[in-house]
């Protein structure tokens, strides 16, 4: 998703077309739920999107620190949010509950790999191209016969 | 972080078991000869450097590209983050996690 969601969000998105909505999993364990209460520190700074494609963009780098809240602290700071007042989100877990209901949901429904996509309810199992998605979303928004 | 300890431990086992078959081998089995040393080898100390610290996180490249600011974004009733127009057509939902 990291390759392509750009540029769904720049043909489809931008434009009216589709939303995105972010279910964030689980399944990796504690590493997952810290980059997901991460994002959600993040939108109280009105950064959300920016946080999560940062979390994206050095994945690499983070799945291999060795203390991942520090580590998201800097991409935080790198990303000229208030470093206290991220910290202080982070260290109250307040986000830990909500983010494990809506783990639970998700896999309830049927959500046992990763990624998964619903659009319009039609489920990808996977990594999908883009080309997959366009072919799927024109499908979708083209008129009914 | 729990996988760099595993690593750092398993590497530390490497360099001792290589340690103990090193000083092993110095030592024959067989003794054939009258004028056979009686030093046993000391096992050579390997000098390995093995970096403990943490990886510097280098600053996001893509960010910008990712959503332009023009981008609504929203939570919807469930709580969950929206990104785009809460009223579009076609709704992708995107189950996955950061790892």
């Amino acid at each position: 998703m990291l390759e392509v969601e750009p540029q769904l969000i720049t043909q489809y998105v931008t434009t009216g077309q589709m939303r995105i909505v972010v279910r964030p999993l689980l399944q990796s364990g504690p590493d997952a739920l810290l980059a997901a209460h991460a994002a959600e520190c993040a939108h109280e700074q009105n950064s959300f999107i920016a946080m999560r494609s940062a979390i994206y963009d050095v994945q690499g780098t983070l799945y291999m620190a060795d203390d991942l809240q520090a580590a998201l602290a800097d991409v935080a700071q790198s990303l000229a949010l208030d470093r206290t007042a991220f910290s202080e989100c982070m260290a109250s877990e307040r986000y830990n509950q909500a983010l494990y209901q809506g783990y639970t949901r998700a896999t309830s429904s049927g959500i046992v790999a990763r990624p998964v996509f619903e659009l319009n309810g039609q489920r990808l199992i996977g990594s999908q191209s883009l080309e997959t998605f366009t072919r799927v979303i024109d499908a979708l928004l083209a008129p009914a016969p | 972080m729990h996988r760099s300890i595993a690593i750092t431990l398993l590497m530390s086992l490497s360099l001792l078991i290589t340690g103990c078959a090193s000083a092993t081998s110095d030592t024959p089995t067989t003794p054939n000869t009258a004028t056979m040393s009686t030093d046993v080898s000391t096992p050579t100390t390997v000098a390995m450097s093995i970096s403990t610290s943490t990886p510097t996180v280098p600053p996001p490249t893509t960010v910008a590209s990712a959503a332009p600011e023009s981008v609504p974004m929203s939570v919807d009733a469930d709580g969950y983050h929206v990104i785009g127009d809460p009223a579009a057509p076609v709704v992708m939902t995107d189950y996955s996690d950061y790892f």
